[in-house]
């Protein structure tokens, strides 16, 4: 019979980490290992299914950061250490992080968007050798909503880390938008470089204009977009975005093709 | 009465073939019981067909009656004893044989298990067969278990609606494996075995396998032949209704089928995509109101159905064949559909491969361009794809057959000059946007057009649905009561129309406005399908059913000849008008 990858199999959760009051992380037992930036199809039968990025990986197990803001999501929340949740996947294209290899690099991310650029950081983290410098700016709303304290303290000891909070005022964090950053990181003085901007769709259109604004050329900034999806396998048409499909091409994209997509 | 055709005729041979082989893999399978020793005796085996001449399979059947006339003398222990020495090397054989195993007579060494096992245990198993208990002693290269896979075939032949593939891989195993070494191995047996009842079974093999190739080679070539060329024919509405009638053995036909007490048109009723018994079923003086592609993508579907433990993916049972009635603009848009769900992201969907791969196409010729059609536009008013294509709209009905599958029920007909004719011309004209370059597409985005062509829209998504070519579903899981633990996952028919179809878990809507979601529509129609799977084919093909839906009367044929305008003003540098 051939195979049907629109059925998902049950996968057990090892351990949940609370982040905020609605976002935790889920680690589950999986030996599938995700490429960087890949996302799986998550779904619990009665409720319904989603696709979410992975947040981690390591032998034998996956982990996916997730926000409660649908039932999808709430049912996920109720569930404890030992249920199952059922997984498809991983789907979708990779950051190009051999390209990275021997260039400066620049990761801007907002709130859940740090989720998906997470293995990626760890990588990079690992391995110090690899990249000539990493520079993260991650964004969140306000003290209370700010996700992975562990990796970001971790990051701000190999990595040019800045964290900042939208609007307040909290010591240990900067203030403003993610943009109002952009300009302390030197891309003009880069040799070579890479920008990876992942966060909701208006912040990664202005983040992107204000690296532009400094000095980036379009080619070298990544994005990596969310869309609604109900396969992942570019059938149920949902992701389409012009001619490209985000579960198939995506969700990564260079902005140089991206950023008339991101209108739409 | 039904009218018991060369169909019947070729599904009878096909299960007298499928006994024969049976027999044959029963001879070899185990020692001789009483039973099966009246049940060949009680056979009658002809010798007097004329290709039995070509073989030795006529010499060794006058040996058969023969022997059964005259009593040989031979006991059914003589027989036992004389299997075990023949084929299992036992008592006085001294550990000789005839082993019948393929790959002890086409490895080099002559040994058990060896590349022929090794294909015909793939060939099973990609046929998902599971052993039976009585057999699953012999390896799966006995001779037994290959003459008993040949049975398998022609059974699945006999209800397969495509008989040639289904030939074809009778032959290629027959010629492949069986052939490759059964004849050596018979006559083997003619050297081991001592009785004349074990000599005989040995030329009698080697006979009929060779018969039953030649009349594979016949047939095939006969179909083929039958392929290369199209036939024509006229016959009466009642013998149409015969046919249709013998049809329904094999196939589920659909066609455009009218449903009085639904719609919500003055002109009552809706026309949709049901199953027909007959010709009068048909509704042939209006457009159906929903394309044919419910059939083979049904509005609802069960994907799968779970526990709180386990996801278990639905199968279909149904053995039956599919025809759809079908007009030329929605048969060119099921290759819409195809590119989607068979080409796109390189994997095909199983659901509707499922469906896609029974179906059959009788083309319905157009008795006339209805009132929203702009088919001729499209370059969709014309195809060939199709296993016949018929002239319903008369007293009498005209066909031509193109698919061998359909000569053995329509072949009998009175032969006739026909082939369908196309419509060439339509009220309704539309011209696509010339968009020389994807660098316009952004210009082309901020029109303010979108705004003034979207106006009246109120985002009810009935052009969707009525729709050939959209594709496009959600999924949502069902629980069978309230409750319950079991439930299943559906796939439902979605629409780009609706601002939920883009709206993610975090309240993020990629398109909320009906100006967005119209560009979206649009532009995948005439636009981004081409740009993505290439080809001169654009995805919409003119049906016109989403114009008469729409109940705010926006016309997409007006929708797509202004946009060509504006991007005409575009190409020209000109601005676009207030």
């Amino acid at each position: 019979m051939e195979q049907n990858v629109l059925v998902p199999q049950p996968h057990r959760i090892l351990n949940i980490r609370r982040h905020t009051k609605t976002e935790c992380t889920f680690r589950v037992a999986c030996d599938t290992e995700p490429g960087f930036g890949q996302f799986f199809m998550l779904s619990l039968p009665k409720v319904g299914e989603a696709p979410i990025s992975a947040s981690g990986k390591g032998r034998g197990y996956v982990e996916f950061t997730i926000r409660n803001v649908g039932l999808l999501t709430q049912a996920i929340f109720d569930l404890e250490p030992g249920n199952s949740i059922f997984l498809r996947g991983p789907y979708g294209n990779q950051f190009p992080v051999k390209q990275f290899e021997n260039k400066d690099l620049l990761i801007i991310c907002g709130g859940t968007g740090m989720a998906p650029i997470l293995t990626m950081a760890n990588h990079f983290y690992d391995h110090p050798e690899v990249c000539k410098s990493v520079h993260i700016i991650s964004g969140f709303k306000n003290a209370d909503a700010v996700l992975f304290r562990d990796e970001i303290e971790k990051f701000q000891s190999r990595f040019h880390m800045i964290t900042t909070l939208d609007s307040e005022v909290v010591e240990g964090f900067e203030t403003g938008m993610v943009t109002a950053h952009i300009g302390k990181v030197p891309i003009r003085s880069f040799d070579d470089y890479n920008i990876v901007i992942v966060g909701p769709p208006v912040m990664m259109h202005f983040a992107a204009l204000e690296c532009v604004k400094n000095g980036a050329e379009e080619s070298k900034i990544w994005v990596s977009f969310e869309r609604k999806m109900c396969c992942g396998v570019g059938k149920c048409g949902h992701c389409k975005i012009h001619d490209t499909y985000v579960c198939l091409e995506g969700p990564v994209f260079n902005y140089s093709d991206a950023k008339d997509k991101l209108m739409d | 009465m039904i009218n018991t055709g060369k169909k019947a005729e070729f599904k009878q041979l096909m299960l007298n073939r499928r006994n024969l082989y049976h027999l044959f893999s029963r001879l070899f399978q185990k020692e001789v019981d009483q039973a099966f020793y009246d049940q060949l005796r009680a056979i009658t085996f002809p010798s007097h067909r004329e290709e039995n001449a070509l073989t030795e399979f006529k010499d060794a059947l006058l040996r058969l009656n023969e022997y059964f006339e005259y009593d040989a003398g031979e006991s059914l222990d003589d027989l036992a004893a004389d299997y075990a020495k023949t084929f299992l090397g036992a008592g006085s054989a001294q550990g000789a044989a005839a082993f019948p195993y393929e790959s002890v007579y086409t490895s080099p060494k002559h040994v058990m298990m060896q590349d022929a096992w090794n294909q015909v245990c793939d060939i099973y198993e990609s046929k998902g067969i599971e052993r039976n208990e009585e057999s699953a002693d012999l390896l799966e290269d006995h001779i037994a278990v290959e003459l008993d896979f040949m049975a398998f075939l022609c059974d699945e032949t006999s209800r397969f609606t495509e008989t040639l593939a289904g030939l074809e891989e009778q032959k290629e195993f027959l010629n492949r494996h069986l052939l490759n070494w059964a004849p050596g191995f018979c006559l083997d047996i003619k050297v081991h075995a001592d009785t004349e009842f074990y000599r005989m079974v040995g030329q009698l093999t080697t006979g009929f396998l060779q018969l039953d190739s030649f009349i594979l080679d016949q047939m095939i070539n006969a179909r083929k032949a039958r392929t290369m060329c199209s036939q024509s024919f006229r016959m009466s509405r009642a013998r149409m209704d015969e046919i249709l009638t013998e049809l329904q053995t094999e196939y589920r036909i659909y066609a455009p089928r009218l449903i009085e007490d639904r719609g919500s048109w003055e002109d009552g009723g809706l026309v949709r995509y049901q199953e027909i018994g007959a010709l009068d079923d048909i509704v042939l003086d209006r457009q159906s109101d929903f394309s044919m592609k419910e059939v083979l993508y049904p509005v609802s579907q069960t994907i799968f159905r779970f526990d709180e433990n386990s996801c278990v993916e639905t199968v279909s049972s149904d053995p039956k064949g599919i025809i759809l009635f079908a007009r030329p603009c929605d048969i060119n848009g099921l290759k819409r559909l195809d590119n989607m769900f068979l080409a796109n992201g390189g994997m095909s969907d199983v659901y509707y491969k499922r469906m896609r791969d029974k179906v059959k196409i009788f083309l319905m010729e157009c008795p006339q361009s209805w009132e929203s059609c702009f088919c001729v536009s499209m370059g969709t008013n014309r195809t060939e794809y199709y296993s016949a294509a018929f002239h319903l709209h008369g007293e009498e009905i005209l066909l031509e057959v193109k698919d061998a599958e359909f000569i053995d029920y329509f072949g009998g007909e009175t032969p006739a000059d026909y082939a369908p004719a196309f419509i060439e011309e339509n009220q309704k004209k539309v011209r696509v946007p010339d968009i020389k370059d994807p660098s316009r597409l952004r210009e082309i985005f901020n029109l303010e057009f979108w705004k003034t062509c979207s106006e009246e829209c109120i985002s009810c998504g009935g052009c969707n649905t009525v729709c050939p070519t959209c594709s496009c579903f959600d999924t949502v899981d069902f629980l069978n009561q309230e409750n319950s633990r079991k439930g299943e996952r559906r796939r439902i028919w979605s629409s780009c129309m609706l601002p939920d179809f883009s709206r993610t878990a975090g309240g993020n809507i990629a398109r909320k406005r009906a100006d967005q979601m119209m560009r979206f529509k649009t532009m995948h129609k005439v636009y981004d399908y081409k740009a993505r799977f290439g080809g001169n084919e654009h995805m919409c093909v003119g049906c016109g059913r989403c114009i008469q839906r729409c109940p705010k009367e926006i016309s997409f044929a007006d929708t797509i000849n202004q946009l060509s305008e504006e991007v005409d003003r575009l190409n020209a540098g000109q601005p676009e008008q207030e």
